[in-house]
């Protein structure tokens, strides 16, 4: 009697395993939930508020620009077809009949408004500053019916530029080239995009659910134009403030993705077949202030190049590399990373005629001396002992994965430099970094691309520039990046840019350090997964789960 | 009790005093508080572990051929061994070396830190005690402010203010740790001003001074003592709780809080990084604890055989 | 005790009012500015700045703060941008609450339990247990033990969720490493206080009664030695607090400490100013209960206190 008891009792629990079982088996089939990490929490959506790569994750999918680019295509958009004048300086975009979320139907209104709203308040605007009166709106001085974007109906956007961009449609292919809402805007005033009952999506993904700090949850919006392509019925987004915590989630199966932090992972990922390269963008430099801090004795010797090359001399990239990065990086040894997009067809990498000739990729420790021998003389010295001390200010932060700081210490200490050390953490590195601040004579820093094309990593040394606490300042470099962004002609545009980045390698006062290898770990489940924006993004849009 | 008329008493001159003083009484009971102190096995034990690292940070990091900053980049993360006792991290930094160095800073920024309290609760709280009124009453409240959010939380202000390095750290510590103390004390000097050789010492026309340094501070000493011990744990605490949350101690200058730090982000590959400094860490917490328990058992009057 | 519970509220307000004013000054000191980021220009941190009001005398700014705080108005986060401070403490205390109510529940009925029994079978292996237990919660910083337990079973042994807070198995780790300070404290506290009344007066009394030894122990030993245990609550619900910072980091946990530490990083002055007003004032009501307790219960304490 007792054995049959349990036998039964048995029975009954194998069954409802099985119900619950085929209950879970049919939920995971019907629904197909992507799971992604993010470093910290959005805080704002809104494109014209926060750009980051942290916020571009979700804007990516919930948000549809004019046009986008995916697997290095460009792809229509909101627009459904568009055409440049023959100048070159004209765009008129011609929308397609599409909703948001709210059920309001998206116009060329805007889009205007977007823009409008982007030069207004924006830190990142200046990037636009190609479209007419776009600096001028930000600095107030035109009104916002006089910015080169407009709607002449509720179906067209015209976009008028101050001159020919060659890489304009890949600059709008982003965030900041989607519509806003004015009526939501003047509802939410300033928590428009901190909730998400304040933002309409018009993407393929509609922002569901965001419970801050925590997840955002997107589901698959059913009026997106391309909805038959899209195959995620749902996309959730963890905040996961330390990589450990990242991989052990993607371990366990919980996340699809997973960005190695060092070679010992990605050659564990490797051996699963689960990691993927791709093209990453981006340089770690140092950064050296000529000013000096307005010490006259120091501004004489940071303001030799000779200075600039000793130390880059002693700086053993692939080394650096090789043992701390354990293989994640490749040596920069020019400013532009090779994998950048130059004109159709063609990267940095294939057109550049300055690869490796300017910064070694091995310390050449004989050279360092002889270059700083130089610096010595010119400066009345007889040793290193006697240069006065420099401010090194450096940080740790999320754009670190290694001690970038602990190994530039290091090459300091062996050329007997005298460093006081600056270290910030998170916004007092800005603070400073930047003017009235300036307070650092070298400086270990970075720059991710705006767009694919080397003109973004060039274009923050211009004297006009604001974007890094020092300039260039060379008047021919200046020259030489304005005569290539006039020039329509691409094969010649490439020579002007050549010219300007061998330039810059010889005498300006950057050492490039390296430029980042991307790698990423997707479980075996996620298929039609890339990167976009030269890997600051993923693009999941068209991805898809086979389990 | 209402103070005893002036008048009354005739001061006596320099040699009469120095005939009647007792000095004795102070010396027996430190002879004594040692001689219990030494039979307390864990409190003993604490000493030598103590003794030992201070030792080691005084000598450890010379015990082997690499500074404790050295990158090499052809030795990063050597696992503990022959070469490399504790290994190396990921610049290929000996830990052995950086473990010692990291225990001078968090060591100094403890016993430090520790004093600095000690002496401003000391003279804060004595002044409450010994005028008490309005005095008494604007320090308390004072105290009371200090109380009222946990002192990490302005410890984290007073650092985001100042310059980071151990000097700010210190300073941090000792502005907002001194209110435990001083409560202390003012409690001490509140019940030692009813004592009746107190009063008989007053009667005779002591200072305030006098009274200070004769009766109040010899007698102080004990429970204050007991005290700072704790102080130095809570203080090598918060400057790992400061490191950890990136406003402690800053590179290329290492304390066993960054250590942490750091071993807590690789443990998954480099466990001994996180193990080797939390070892330490927790022994020098243990033995701290058991010194400041046996000392306190051993100072107690009550517990006096 | 209605002039002794007012007399305390008073203070606590002075307290508060104290605390928002020196908060506030020792933030405006800290150099650098909140608006300063890659790629912000001049003109965009201009207009920045006059929208926090950042731009007007300091005086000013700090009436109008005052002014704020006394509708219950935190302002807007400067770095979370779009954000109120009220929203971010609405939205992020729950998680912390829950955590931390689960630690001081854990701390405390643990932490009781070891005293009493530890205190119960004196110099018997329990008794060393307990005191390896004290020795270990108070001298392993919670970060380490925070760190330990997540690569024992989290990495290890794959047997509780590394992080992330959303299921009763994955509050187990991060609930352990915040109570066992407080735990260990308290364990200490209650076996001395329990040793200290073993061979009180009445408690001879009660034995030579014939009370049961169970009866002896609950009634008389446990309730008296409790009184002493309510004064070092406050302290240890402060611990919690501090603890909570680096735990809800490590397993990432979507509570107020988190944004604590990356305010403080990020100088998001009105958040920073906001989240320790809000500590303060929790704490304060916290031991305002406390004492409120501790003078039910103990008559004397209402003339000799406040």
């Amino acid at each position: 009697m007792k054995g049959f008891k349990t036998k039964s009792a048995r029975i009954a629990l194998c069954a409802i395993a099985l119900i619950v079982g085929a209950t879970a088996a049919f939920g995971a089939t019907a629904q197909k939930i992507l799971y992604l990490p993010a470093d910290a929490e959005f805080d704002n959506l809104d494109p014209r508020v926060l750009t980051s790569t942290i916020q571009a994750l979700v804007q990516f999918g919930i948000f549809e620009p004019l046009v986008r680019t995916h697997d290095g295509q460009l792809l229509p958009g909101m627009a459904k077809t568009w055409e440049q004048s023959k100048d070159g300086m004209t765009y008129t975009f011609h929308l397609r009949d599409a909703k948001w979320s709210d059920g309001k139907a998206v116009t060329g209104g805007d889009f205007v408004h977007a823009f409008v709203r982007m030069f207004q308040i924006c830190p990142a605007s200046p990037i636009y500053d190609d479209i007419k009166n776009g600096a001028e709106l930000r600095a107030g001085k035109v009104q916002p019916a006089d910015l080169g974007v407009k709607a002449p109906d509720a179906k067209t956007v015209v976009i008028t530029l101050k001159n020919p961009v060659p890489y304009f449609m890949g600059l709008i292919a982003s965030s900041f080239g989607a519509p806003g809402r004015e009526d939501l805007v003047a509802k939410y005033g300033d928590g428009y995009g901190a909730s998400a009952e304040s933002l309409a999506s018009n993407g393929p993904f509609i922002l569901k659910e965001w419970k801050k700090n925590d997840k955002v949850v997107l589901v698959k919006n059913p009026d997106y134009w391309n909805a038959s392509a899209i195959k995620l019925d749902q996309v959730v987004v963890y905040v996961l403030p330390t990589p450990q915590t990242q991989r052990n989630l993607f371990d366990s199966g919980q996340l699809d993705m997973y960005l190695p932090r060092s070679e010992s992972e990605a050659k564990d990922f490797q051996a699963k077949s689960l990691l993927h390269l791709y093209v990453r963008g981006g340089i770690r430099d140092l950064q050296i202030n000529r000013h000096g801090q307005n010490d006259p004795v120091k501004a004489k010797i940071l303001s030799n190049v000779n200075f600039m090359k000793a130390i880059s001399y002693a700086i053993d990239r692939q080394g650096y590399i090789d043992n701390v990065l354990q293989g994640a990086g490749y040596p920069a040894t020019v400013q532009t990373p090779p994998g950048t997009g130059v004109y159709p067809g063609k990267t940095w990498g294939q057109v550049s005629t300055n690869m490796g000739k300017y910064h070694p990729a091995t310390a050449d420790l004989a050279k360092s001396k002889a270059y700083m021998d130089l610096v010595l003389k010119d400066n009345g010295f007889t040793s290193v002992a006697q240069l006065p001390t420099f401010d090194f200010l450096t940080s740790i932060g999320p754009d670190d994965p290694k001690d970038v700081t602990g190994y530039i210490l290091g090459v300091f200490q062996q050329m007997g430099l005298k460093i006081n050390v600056k270290l910030a953490t998170g916004q007092q590195f800005y603070n400073n970094l930047y003017k009235p601040a300036l307070a650092w004579d070298i400086c270990r820093a970075g720059w991710g691309p705006d767009f694919d094309d080397p003109a973004t990593y060039m274009g923050y040394w211009t004297t006009a520039s604001t974007d890094m606490g020092v300039t260039y300042e060379n008047a021919q470099f200046d020259a030489l990046l304005a005569k290539g962004n006039m020039e329509t002609d691409l094969v010649k545009r490439a020579a002007i840019l050549n010219q300007a980045e061998a330039l810059f390698a010889d005498n300006a006062p950057c050492i490039p350090l390296i430029w980042y290898k991307g790698e990423i770990a997707l479980s075996a489940r996620v298929k039609g997964f890339t990167t976009a924006i030269t890997g600051l993004t993923t693009d999941y849009i068209y991805a898809d789960l086979t389990k | 009790m209402s103070e005893l008329p002036q008048e009354m008493f005739i001061p006596l001159d320099r040699a009469e005093k120095a005939g009647l003083k007792t000095e004795t009484e102070t010396i027996a009971f430190w002879s004594d508080v040692w001689r219990r102190f030494r039979r307390n096995k864990a409190g003993m034990a604490g000493v030598i572990i103590i003794i030992l690292f201070v030792l080691l940070a005084l000598i450890g990091p010379s015990l082997v051929p690499y500074t404790f900053n050295k990158i090499d980049l052809h030795s990063t993360y050597i696992h503990p061994g022959r070469a490399h006792w504790f290994g190396t991290d990921l610049l290929g930094r000996d830990i052995w070396a950086q473990l010692w160095i990291g225990a001078r800073v968090s060591l100094l920024i403890g016993v430090v830190s520790a004093l600095s309290q000690m002496v401003i609760g000391t003279i804060v709280g004595s002044i409450s005690g010994i005028y008490g009124g309005k005095v008494d009453m604007i320090i308390m409240r004072a105290v009371d402010i200090l109380i009222a959010v946990p002192f990490l939380i302005w410890v984290s202000l007073f650092m985001l203010v100042l310059k980071p390095g151990i000097q700010s750290i210190i300073l941090a510590f000792s502005i907002t740790e001194w209110k435990g103390m001083a409560r202390l004390v003012r409690g001490e000097v509140l019940r030692l001003k009813e004592t009746e050789y107190v009063l008989a010492s007053k009667g005779m026309g002591a200072s305030t001074w006098r009274l200070m340094t004769k009766h109040f501070f010899p007698n102080l000493l004990p429970v204050v003592t007991v005290s700072m011990t704790f102080q130095v744990t809570s203080a090598i605490f918060g400057e790992a709780f400061l490191s950890y949350i990136g406003l402690g101690i800053q590179p290329p200058l290492t304390s066993w809080g960054v250590l942490i730090a750091a071993g807590i982000n690789e443990m998954r590959y480099y466990t001994y990084m996180l193990f080797i400094p939390a070892i330490f860490i927790s022994l020098t917490m243990l033995s701290l604890q058991l010194i400041g328990d046996s000392l306190r058992d051993a100072t107690d009057p009550k517990l006096r055989q | 005790m209605a002039r002794y519970i007012l007399n305390r509220v008073l203070v606590a307000i002075l307290t508060m009012f104290v605390l928002a004013t020196t908060t506030f000054f020792l933030l405006r000191l800290v150099p650098g500015d909140p608006m300063a980021g890659p790629k912000v220009t001049p003109e965009v941190k201009a207009i920045l700045r006059k929208h926090y009001g950042l731009d007007k005398p300091l005086m000013e700014q700090y009436v109008v703060y005052m002014g704020n705080l006394l509708r219950g108005d935190f302002g807007w986060s400067m770095a979370a941008r779009g954000n109120k401070v009220n929203n971010i403490i609405r939205d992020a205390f729950p998680a912390s609450l829950d955590l931390g109510v689960r630690s001081m529940i854990v701390a405390i009925i643990m932490g009781l339990f070891f005293g009493i029994v530890s205190a119960l079978h004196r110099g018997k292996p329990m008794d060393y247990l307990t005191v390896i237990l004290v020795l270990v919660g108070i001298s392993v910083p919670s970060f380490v033990v925070a760190g330990l337990l997540q690569f024992f079973f989290g990495v290890y042994l794959h047997i509780l969720p590394v992080a992330r807070y959303d299921n009763w198995k994955s509050t187990l780790m991060p609930t352990f490493a915040l109570s066992l300070g407080t735990m260990a404290t308290l364990a200490r506290y209650m076996r001395a206080s329990m040793l200290e009344i073993v061979n009180a007066d009445y408690i001879k009394t009660a034995k030579a009664k014939g009370l049961s030894r169970l009866q002896i122990v609950m009634r008389h030993q446990v309730r008296n030695a409790l009184f002493p245990i309510l004064t070092i609550l406050g302290p240890a619900i402060a611990m919690v607090l501090t603890g909570s910072f680096i735990i809800e980091t490590v397993f990432a946990i979507p509570g107020l400490g988190r944004h604590y530490v990356t305010a403080m990083q990020n100088l998001d002055y009105t958040l920073v100013l906001g989240l320790t007003l809000f500590f303060g004032f929790f704490l304060i009501a916290m031991n305002l209960l406390v004492d409120f307790a501790y003078g039910l219960i103990d008559p004397r304490v209402r003339h000799t206190r406040g």
